[in-house]
């Protein structure tokens, strides 16, 4: 057994090498019963071809060294195995009464580690004495039979054994004994005459048990598959009684022979799971007759389906591995039983021994890695070791001087599963500390060395080396640059001849002669700060007047805290600099503006500090309502979300609060809709100041905000995490809480005293409760924040505090469910409104500008009152138009709107001294930095409306039309004369006409070139000649002067669908009209219902998004929604309209 | 007012692109857009700068002037309080959600009234999905950060940032501001110049200041002298002046004469959008009556609508001159 096992070890290592050696090698090996061996072999190679032929050669190779090494070793390892009997013997007495016990898993388990370590030990044991084997005899001989026998055990029948254990069929593996008695016979020595007897006997009680499977097996053969199985399964689990019973009436020792028979039966039963029947069946029917036939159709029938063969087929290259170790399982197989005997026996003490022989390195073989062991082989070398140390041969010095003389391995690649880590040697204590020293130091010096070379080198380099060198080349020199710069023919030279005339200045540029002469003039950006206007409470009592409805001294009395306040507070923060890490909270801020309010009850202004004369705020967080009453715009809005939060707050006070000093009066009708919900959705543009509303009034009614937008990660699990638990926990504290006495006292204190500050503070004594603020809800991200939609949704059913969603779009999908239920709209606040407060804004930080200017810039900015603060803040600390230069109010461009502001809207009284600033709109639209009269991207849209005021003003046609001699006011757009005079003065107003209709072609084919869409990464063409035409149209061809051109236009109006779709989608103007337009807007419109029930309204989504794939990257909904819009005006006008 | 980056002209910055060698660091060497830089340099000096968002076209000195705003309000914190991202860093949801927010989170000493700085450059080609993750933080973090943006079209950038912003809109600098520099860095770098040359980078720039000192160097170090024909060899563009004379002709209805000039050209290989532009921008600065020249902007417009289209054949620039000469017959 040793040898087949060194063998196959060999073989595997080394293939080639040992198959030229046999080859080469003689007679001397080729002994009669290594011929007999394969002539069954051959006959039973497995169905493939190559693996036939392979195996074949590695037959004869495994015999003939099989022979080799069996003259060699046999003594030797006859006395070592001797010497280990005599120690198992000691020990076998106790355990062999427990082998009958029946629980056979478990011992066989055991013993199959045991073998290992046992063998590994036999080699120490060599010294003992020659009694001690006499003694076990019976034992040793069954051993070395078995060993002998193994030899013998060709390598077909080994590998028919592993795959018939692969297949689960163990049954097969059990006969190979049957065969290789002859041989062992022929080649054991005489002491193993009674090996060979045992061997015998042995082989009948297999043949008994094959031939009991058989008829089973028969009998199966006719029924289903799966009852086959069960029933074998029945059967072999009555099988090992009758094993033994044969046992025990054939062989004289019973207590050695029964464990091993039982336990492969045992083994079987544990496996036939994976085998398939028929082929069982079949192969035990033939196995009856002949060996070698059974062999036959066993290897016929190993079909490469089994489950666990296709594993094989992982290498299929590899058979002659693959046979070697199978030649290791077939030698398992077999020793298995006798080594089970033994090892019951004398457990103990080999295990003691194997403890102190094994090489530490060697894994113990455990019975998982047994049963998987079959499909391990593999020649890597770890492999190799593993399988060596795992059939355990009865001596491990064989495996080992193998394994050493066999170094030169054939490197094969493994699939990781396959391959079992070996425990890593334990490193040498020398190498561990070189290893350490080598960790420990630094950069070598060699790769200093290099490093530092390499610098010199980089630096020589920049040193030396241009980075555009004027000669590229090395050894170029200047003149020769030159002289090929002569020969080198340039496009450009072609045309010299006609271009060497010299340009004269400015014939291309508007470069003129004076730039050449000197540089641009310096400027000087001397910055003089703004003056203080000092009787701000004066003007604003001037502007009272004018400010009709809007409430102007609470607007100014606030501003005028908030802005000592802040001024104080910058300047208290001066003195002991915190740098920017002091974070107002909005507490702290409130109560020092009460403490203000009462310290400072003096009209003196605060002033900034020197450092910071800008303050460090933002305007829209420095003038930023804090309280309830400091909501100036938006009330509506803004009362129906504190009567929803009222509801929320424990002690009512948001209901009872008075309104006594707004002089916008509100009816107090607080309406019961967030009673019966906890969600609340607020609609609305871009800075109407949704999120704003909820914190002031979260301040303001003690709530605490947790907030939740789009700039953290917010998938839904995370949501739910946070938010869930937050509300969870508040909720339980404020409850607890609101039973107590403390808040029942609390409020019969408010109520005594109504002064509010006490109450705030008594308030901020109480526990704060939570409101929960998701913010821009509508904003999706798929990819990212999965699982929002729906963490909204079991927020809203779930919480049982108020959730607050901010949302822009009103027609979002994922939030139709719950704009149902709750919603509030937001509004752009109101342009007149808002002018005044901005005006009060703007005097308050020293720079009072001119009304128009304030509600210009903020219609500019559609509304937009975040951005006019923003761009507000800018102008004034860049100190207004004060220091800017005079050049382009000469252009005397009056940027005023006609169409919305008041006309000849009053101009604020001023006192005197005091310097209205005016630039501000001209500033942020048309004049900033820009030398255009027509902002540069001409919109159409815009100069359709401008057409009225550019034509007022074209001096062109008002000469004409005097010339005519007929009283007309303006062109043919504006004609409040009747029409006969038009008609009769048709041929004098020829030229008017002329004039018009060479205009508008301009126009038009401006318009034309203006619809090439650009990305606006780079000067387009088009627009520029679009612009050019436009700009010298209007000046040429009407001559206009000193016209305004209005920049703003609402939008409303000018919702086209056909427009926004873009002409080219359209196949023609024909279908345009005929066919897409009424379509889509039926679409649009069922869409716009369904989108009002459903929560989902994607029918038609993707037919609209391919409408505007061209030129809408973003698919919105918006565009449809506008026209949407636009459409029901037009239905809602025309039904009004029809029945008047 | 905190000093600024001395402007070290030392050898090292001889290796550099001129670009880079002469790029601004102080307000008052940015050339171009005086009002709006004005402003800005007042916030360089008072602190308490709003969210800002220049837009402008490329090559007019939007990164510069944010740069120089950013240096010189933060001197030597710069390094700790600006975070400079632009389109070649990653910008995605992610970065906006971790990096930006952290470094908002972050706690620098800083003066008063001086804020972190976070410049985006090229914010246009953020995403949708960055810029909508930016905004809330935007706000959140006003009291510590402030934003800077740049980018070439405001459309771009979505309007709830732009509602943070104030809008600051550069624009393309004019001639006389391109020549100014281009002047002061030839007398610097000791360049033999003459206006012809001058004029030709001035014209091929197109109000690029960027482009404008490429060419320069680019002129400079392939042929010694600025003149004219040495800028026209290295920018490649159908030459003005031949162009100027072809207009000319047919202005004065010889169609013929212009039509030679326009076969060399075509002969010489220029792409047909090129020379049209080139038309264009040498018929805005033609000698001509004011209507006519309308007319023949009007024409040139027709024309590259069909190039753009697709015709660029040499037959539609052959009936541009067609129509010029019929434009010039008429009047």
């Amino acid at each position: 057994m040793t040898d087949v096992n060194c063998l196959t070890s060999e073989h595997t290592t080394t293939t080639t090498p040992l198959d030229e050696a046999a080859f080469t090698t003689p007679t001397k090996n080729v002994s009669p019963s290594a011929t007999v061996a394969t002539s069954p072999f051959v006959l039973r190679a497995p169905p493939s071809a190559k693996s036939k032929l392979i195996l074949q050669n590695m037959e004869e190779v495994l015999n003939s060294v099989k022979q080799k090494h069996r003259e060699k070793h046999k003594r030797k390892r006859e006395e070592k195995r001797r010497a280990a009997m005599l120690a198992e013997a000691e020990a076998a007495t106790p355990t062999a009464t427990t082998v009958n016990g029946g629980h056979v898993q478990p011992l066989r388990e055991k013993t199959a580690r045991e073998n290992g370590s046992k063998s590994a030990a036999s080699p120490l044991k060599s010294s003992t004495p020659q009694t001690s084997i006499m003694k076990h005899f019976c034992k040793t001989e069954h051993k070395t039979k078995q060993a002998t026998k193994t030899p013998a055990t060709n390598v077909f029948e080994l590998m028919m054994s592993a795959r018939n254990r692969s297949m689960g069929a163990n049954s097969n593996g059990q006969q190979s004994p049957e065969q290789t008695v002859e041989p062992t016979t022929t080649s054991a020595p005489t002491p193993q005459s009674k090996r060979k007897q045992m061997l015998q006997e042995w082989n009948e009680r297999k043949g008994g048990a094959k031939r009991r499977m058989a008829d089973e097996a028969r009998g199966d053969y006719i029924e289903l598959q799966l009852e086959q199985r069960a029933k074998r399964l029945k059967k072999m689990l009555t099988q090992p009684e009758v094993a033994q019973s044969k046992q025990e009436t054939t062989v004289p020792n019973p207590a050695p022979n029964t464990a091993p028979n039982s336990a492969p039966v045992k083994r079987g039963r544990g496996r036939p799971r994976t085998r398939r029947p028929s082929a069982d069946v079949e192969s035990i029917v033939t196995a009856k007759t002949d060996d070698a036939e059974t062999v036959e159709f066993l290897a016929k029938l190993a079909s490469p389906t089994k489950k666990r063969d296709s594993l094989l087929g992982y290498f299929p290259k590899v058979i002659s591995p693959k046979n070697a170790a199978a030649e290791n399982t077939a030698i398992e197989t077999p020793k298995r039983r006798p080594r089970n005997s033994k090892v019951l026996t004398d457990k103990p003490p080999v295990q003691q021994e194997e403890i102190g022989t094994t090489p530490s390195g060697r894994p113990r073989r455990s019975c998982a890695a047994k049963a998987r062991y079959d499909y391990d082989l593999e020649p890597s070398p770890t492999k190799l070791k593993q399988t060596s140390s795992a059939v355990e041969a009865e001596d491990g010095i064989e495996i080992i001087d193998l394994d050493n003389s066999n170094p030169a391995i054939t490197p094969k690649k493994l699939a990781p599963l396959f391959v079992r880590q070996l425990p890593k040697p334990s490193p040498d204590p020398t190498i561990l500390r070189a290893r350490r020293e080598f960790l420990q130091s630094g950069v070598p010096d060699k790769i200093r060395q290099e490093q530092s070379r390499q610098r010199n080198f980089e630096q020589l380099y920049e040193e030396n080396f241009e980075l555009f060198p004027r000669i590229a080349h090395v050894g170029s020199e200047q003149s020769r640059v030159r002289a090929t710069k002569a020969n080198f023919k340039l496009r450009a030279e072609d045309i010299d001849e006609l271009a060497a005339r010299k340009s004269s200045i400015g014939s291309i540029t508007s470069c003129t002669r004076s730039d050449f002469a000197g540089a641009l003039p310096k400027r000087s950006l001397c910055w003089t700060p703004l003056p203080v206007v000092d009787n701000k409470r004066a003007m604003v009592k001037n502007w009272k007047n004018l400010f009709d409805r809007f409430p102007t001294f609470k607007c100014y009395n606030q501003m005028r805290e908030k802005y000592k306040h802040f001024s104080a507070f910058d300047a208290a923060q001066d003195t002991q600099p915190m740098g920017e890490s002091f974070v107002v909270t909005r507490r702290t801020r409130r109560s020092m503006e009460q403490q203000q309010k009462h310290l400072e009850q003096n009209d003196e202004p605060a002033k900034p500090p020197a450092t910071a004369p800008n303050g460090e705020l933002l305007f829209t967080e420095k003038y930023k309502p804090l309280l309830f009453e400091q909501v100036l715009v938006n009330l509506t809005p803004v009362q129906e979300l504190r009567d929803f939060l009222a509801n929320w707050n424990g002690n009512g006070g948001g209901g009872q609060r008075n309104s006594q000093d707004d002089s916008l009066d509100f009816g107090n009708d607080s309406s019961s809709l967030g009673i019966n919900s906890n969600t609340m959705v607020l609609l609305g543009p871009c800075s109407s100041g949704k999120t704003n509303a909820v914190f002031a009034l979260a301040n303001d009614m003690n709530f605490n905000v947790l907030e939740v937008n789009a700039g953290m990660r917010r998938t839904g699990k995370k949501l739910m995490q946070e938010l869930q638990e937050a509300t969870q926990s508040h909720q339980i504290r404020k409850e607890a809480k609101a039973g107590a006495a403390p808040t029942q006292q609390l409020l019969q204190k408010l109520q005594l005293n109504g002064m509010k500050a006490k109450r705030q503070q008594g308030i901020e004594e109480d526990v704060r409760k939570s409101l929960i603020l998701i913010e821009d809800a509508d904003i999706l991200f798929e990819n990212t924040d999965a699982g929002f939609t729906d963490a909204i949704y079991t927020l809203a059913a779930s919480s049982k505090r108020p959730v607050i969603i901010v949302a822009t779009d009103p027609n979002c999908a994922h939030l139709q469910r719950l704009m149902q239920q709750n919603t509030i709209r937001f509004h752009a606040p109101n342009a007149l409104n808002i002018s005044r407060f901005l005006a009060v804004l703007a005097l308050m930080e020293d720079c009072p500008i001119e009304l128009d200017e304030l509600i210009s810039l903020y219609l500019y900015n559609q509304q937009n009152l975040r951005k006019t603060l923003m761009e507000l803040q800018f102008f004034i600390q860049s100190g207004g138009d004060t220091h800017t230069t005079r050049l382009q109010q000469s252009q005397q461009l009056p940027s005023k709107s006609p169409s919305r502001s008041p006309s000849k809207s009053a101009r604020l009284a001023t006192l005197d001294g005091v310097h209205i600033h005016q630039r501000l709109y001209e500033f942020y639209t048309c004049a900033q930095n820009v030398q255009h009269y027509i902002p540069f991207p001409v919109n159409f849209r815009l100069l359709r409306l401008n057409l009225n005021e550019l034509m007022r003003s074209s001096t062109l046609l008002q000469e004409q039309q005097s010339s005519t001699g007929v009283s007309r006011a303006g062109g043919k757009r504006k004609s409040r004369s009747p029409k006969k005079t038009w008609l009769s003065t048709a041929t004098t107003a020829k030229t008017a006409v002329s004039t018009l209709a060479n205009f508008y072609e301009h126009i038009s084919t401006a318009a034309l070139l203006e619809q090439e869409h650009s990305d606006g990464l780079q000067p387009h063409l088009g627009e520029e000649l679009a612009h050019t035409l436009v700009e010298q149209a209007v000046t040429t061809c009407l001559a206009a002067k000193g016209y305004a051109y209005n920049l703003f236009d609402k939008s409303e109006e000018r919702v086209c669908l056909a427009d926004q779709l873009g002409s080219y989608c359209m196949r023609s103007s024909s279908s345009r009209a005929l066919d897409y337009e009424p379509a889509l807007r039926s679409i649009c419109r069922s869409e716009k219902q369904r989108a009002g029930l459903e929560r989902r309204s994607s029918r038609f989504y993707h037919y609209l998004r391919n409408c505007t794939v061209n030129n809408a990257s973003n698919f919105a909904t918006d565009l449809y929604d506008a026209a949407c819009d636009v459409l029901q005006e037009q239905v809602e006008s025309s039904t009004a309209s029809g029945p008047a | 007012m905190p000093e600024a980056p001395e402007v070290a002209m030392v050898d090292k910055r001889n290796n550099l692109p001129w670009i880079e060698k002469y790029r601004p660091v102080k307000f008052e060497e940015i050339v171009g857009n005086e009002d709006t830089v004005a402003r800005l340099s007042v916030f360089s000096t008072q602190g308490n700068s709003p969210n800002i968002i220049i837009a402008g076209p490329p090559g007019v000195g939007k990164t510069t002037t944010i740069q120089c705003l950013a240096r010189i309000l933060l001197g030597d914190s710069y390094k700790d309080a600006v975070l400079e991202l632009n389109a070649s860093n990653e910008r995605g949801i992610d970065v906006v959600r971790n990096k930006i927010k952290m470094f908002a989170q972050q706690k620098v000493t800083l003066p008063r009234g001086r804020h972190k700085i976070v410049i985006l450059d090229e914010a246009d080609s953020m995403t949708e999905g960055a810029q909508q993750s930016l905004r809330r933080t935007m706000e959140i973090y006003s009291n510590t950060t402030r934003f800077a943006l740049a980018c070439n079209t405001s459309e771009k950038i979505i309007e709830p940032i732009q509602s943070r912003c104030a809008m600051l809109r550069f624009t393309k600098l004019s001639d006389a501001q391109v020549l100014a520099k281009l002047i002061e860095v030839c007398q610097l770098e000791q360049l033999k110049y003459d206006e012809d040359g001058l004029e030709a980078i001035v014209f091929t720039a197109q109000g690029d200041m960027r482009q404008a000192l490429n060419n320069l160097q680019s002129t400079a170090q392939g042929f010694g002298d600025i003149t004219g024909a040495n800028v026209f060899k290295v920018c490649d563009e159908p030459h003005p002046m031949l162009l100027q004379d072809m207009l000319q002709h047919c202005a004065a209805n010889d169609i013929h004469k212009a039509y030679k000039i326009l076969a060399k050209l075509w002969r010489l290989g220029y792409a047909p959008e090129d020379i049209i532009g080139n038309i264009f921008r040498v018929c805005k600065r033609l000698n001509v009556d004011e209507q006519m020249k309308l007319n023949f902007i009007r024409e040139i417009g027709i024309t590259h609508m069909k190039i753009v289209d697709g015709c660029n054949s040499l037959l539609q620039l052959t009936s541009l001159l067609a129509q010029l000469c019929m434009v010039a017959e008429s009047h």
